[in-house]
């Protein structure tokens, strides 16, 4: 089939030896983004393996991954590139009596090596192949902020006012992420690929502890499974994820556990719940004995 | 094959009719996609233009059910079984228009709902009842419909489903003027300490004589003090719970007037969890009311009085708790929580604020006692115990409110 042969196969195969359990509708959507040259939105609650599906894809495909992470209050020049100005200043001050004209000067403070690259430009100036872009937890950033990076994905390309413009030579792969906290904009949306990432059912769950954790007993893995489907059913102020998860069974295993029971789950609480109230909402289930007849 | 991209441009042309965010570019993308996969592999032709076509997660939803329906494919085993009884009904009644406004409405989600329930919702306050409305125009989708809304609606926000809640125009001009004399007449006992003050009666002297350093000694500008007039500051709790159904428009539609009068003023809705909301009452763009997109667990749900009003306390309340804060409370007392928490709540409440009015809808049934457990736990610590229904009622309301100090 064509569909295999273009290398789908193959990002499979590596998500797997990494760890990270995927499903067709994100494969096809790392294909797309591929073909298609778009970037991709991937939504999806906290703690799915959002952020994993970018840095998988970068080692997939054997190419630099570069990781922009959004804030309240991120702007252009932390995301784009920034004039050193120290340097510049101490530059200034060292050459002020070597007699060279203004117009010198100013050519060579406003020179490369004055610049630094924040990772928007990075990953334009990738020289060998396509880097993986990573624009994480867009929906964190200002609106502002979400205007300024249409503008930089549309073209591929961004104007230095005394450098030039700079203009990709390989075209990165984007993947952005968003919790959903804030609405992001229909033009971003549409210029976008959309996926939605959810809690893995039970038996993605199970491959996926045992994936991350080679060791884990097949037993422990289904029971945790089990156990997490049924906390996130829960009417949590913070419901945990497969990172949670995943976390929760490390510790089990260090602690030499074969199989869950009150204790192990008391001591271990803290592994997965995050919140007080959560606490007592999961506690009182433990207590009365719901949680733990499996 | 020759026909695919006629079939994916009218399925395209489709699918945007219904709301979804499609341009020519999706469109084009979509073919040149297309050519990369095996096309007789009917998953990942599926898959490809879900994931071209959608651009958010209510529209995968409803992009399922048009898919199916229109390149009349059978559906996936997983398939949601009231999605096939939509389409089932899809069929019998071909093309329907209240379905397909409907469905454009949850697949557009917040992003237009302020708008969309401006102009078309008249008098619906809340999706719930626009539903309720809706199943009662269109008797046999009744069932289905409503499933279909809330499973879209639920999965919107995570677990939580995301609703809204509108701010009703009607009787919206003396419900503002009502505002404006409600913050008037609240009465608030002067500091006696003089100020700088405009309006002031008493001269400054001393500022006068400096300021006259400006004019070459010339005393030209009097510097006057004064009492300033110290204003309350407003604490809003609306309880949201769905018993409240009949009152929560009304009570929010008061918060949204004062918002407008005064920005002393911070709204919180409730129903099992608390939310603040001043924010999105005071974001009525483009001239329209502001509509708030709340979730289940702050609107339409039980209620935990207690528990709510205590995280009101544990979080805001060394903020907004002072002296001059009079703190309202609507709601009808039914509490399905832990009722210490109440008491606990109340009590820093009345200790740390000036005043507690507790608007109670029920109070307007003649024979109501307040014997429900909640409120006979609160009422100890509050202050005015009423009910406030009309702009009239809130005017009224003013006169009651005394400042303690």
């Amino acid at each position: 089939m064509r569909f295999i042969n273009t290398g789908m196969t193959s990002i499979e195969e590596v998500f797997r030896q990494n760890g990270y359990i995927t499903d067709r509708p994100i494969v096809t959507a790392l294909h797309l983004v591929r073909t298609l040259q778009k970037p991709l939105l991937i939504e999806g609650p906290a703690g799915v393996g959002k952020t994993e599906i970018a840095k998988v894809l970068a080692q997939s495909l054997n190419t630099r991954f570069i990781r922009l992470q959004c804030y309240e209050g991120l702007d252009a020049a932390n995301a784009l590139y920034e004039w050193n100005y120290a340097k510049q200043i101490l530059h200034i001050q060292m050459t002020e009596n070597s007699g060279s004209s203004l117009s010198e000067k100013e050519a060579s403070i406003f020179s490369e090596p004055f610049l630094l690259s924040r990772p928007l430009l990075q990953a334009l100036r990738e020289e060998d192949a396509s880097p993986v872009l990573l624009i994480d937890e867009v929906d964190r950033a200002d609106e502002e902020f979400e205007a300024f990076l249409l503008e930089a994905l549309a073209e591929y390309q961004i104007t230095i006012p005394e450098l030039g413009t700079i203009k990709a030579k390989h075209r990165p792969y984007v993947i952005l992420t968003s919790n959903r906290t804030r609405e992001l904009s229909d033009a971003l949306r549409r210029r976008c690929l959309y996926q939605w990432v959810d809690y893995p059912d039970f038996e993605k769950e199970t491959a996926i502890l045992q994936a991350r954790l080679p060791g884990i007993d097949k037993q422990l893995a289904d029971q945790i499974a089990r156990l997490m489907k049924e906390v996130r059913s829960m009417p949590l102020s913070k419901v945990p994820g497969v990172a949670e998860s995943i976390d929760w069974a490390e510790a089990l295993i260090h602690m030499h556990q074969k199989e869950l029971n009150k204790e192990a789950i008391y001591e271990t609480l803290g592994c997965f719940i995050k919140d007080k109230e959560d606490w007592e909402t999961v506690s009182r289930e433990i207590e009365e004995g719901t949680l733990l007849n499996l | 094959m020759s026909h695919l991209p006629e079939y994916v441009v009218a399925f395209c042309r489709c699918l945007r009719q219904n709301g979804f965010l499609i341009g020519f570019k999706e469109e084009e993308d979509t073919l040149v996609a297309l050519q990369s996969i095996d096309m007789s592999n009917q998953e990942q032709f599926h898959l490809v233009l879900k994931t071209i076509l959608c651009s958010s997660k209510e529209e995968q939803a409803v992009f399922d059910q048009w898919f199916y329906q229109f390149f009349k494919l059978e559906q996936e085993r997983e398939d949601p079984a009231f999605l096939k009884d939509l389409r089932k009904e899809g069929k019998q009644a071909g093309q329907h228009p209240v379905k397909a406004d409907q469905e454009r409405q949850t697949a557009r989600g917040q992003r237009e709902k302020a708008a969309a329930r401006q102009g078309g919702g008249k008098g619906r306050e809340s999706p719930g009842e626009e539903a309720a409305a809706l199943a009662a125009e269109k008797e046999p989708v009744k069932d289905s419909l409503g499933k279909a809304l809330n499973w879209l609606a639920a999965r919107a926000g995570g677990n939580q489903a995301q609703l809204t809640a509108p701010i009703s125009p009607s009787q919206l001009e003396s419900m503002e003027a009502s505002a404006k004399v409600f913050i008037k007449n609240i009465e608030i006992k002067q500091s006696r300490r003089l100020s700088i003050n405009k309006k002031g009666t008493v001269l400054h002297g001393r500022r006068t004589m400096r300021r006259s350093l400006q004019t070459g000694g010339l005393p030209i500008k009097r510097v006057l003090t004064g009492r300033t007039k110290e204003k309350a500051s407003f604490v809003l709790l609306c309880d949201g719970s769905r018993s409240m159904e009949a009152y929560r428009g009304k009570f929010l539609q008061f918060a949204y007037a004062l918002a407008k009068h005064t920005r002393r003023v911070e709204v919180f809705t409730f129903s099992t969890r608390l939310r603040k909301v001043t924010e999105q009452i005071g974001e009525g763009r483009d001239g329209k009311l502001p509509t708030l997109i709340v979730q289940g667990s702050e609107w339409g749900g039980g209620t935990r009085i207690g528990e709510s009003l205590s995280s009101f306390v544990d979080q805001y309340g060394p903020r907004l708790l002072r002296r001059d804060t009079v703190v309202m409370i609507a709601s009808d007392g039914l509490d399905t929580g832990d009722i210490s928490h109440l008491q606990w709540a109340m009590s820093e409440l009345k200790r740390r604020s000036s005043a507690v009015v507790w608007l109670n809808p029920l109070l307007s049934m003649p024979d109501y006692k307040p014997e429900a457990q909640g409120m006979k736990k609160a009422l100890p610590y509050i202050d005015i115990f009423t009910e406030a229904q009309s702009p009239e009622a809130f005017r009224q309301l003013a006169k009651q409110i005394s400042i303690r100090r």
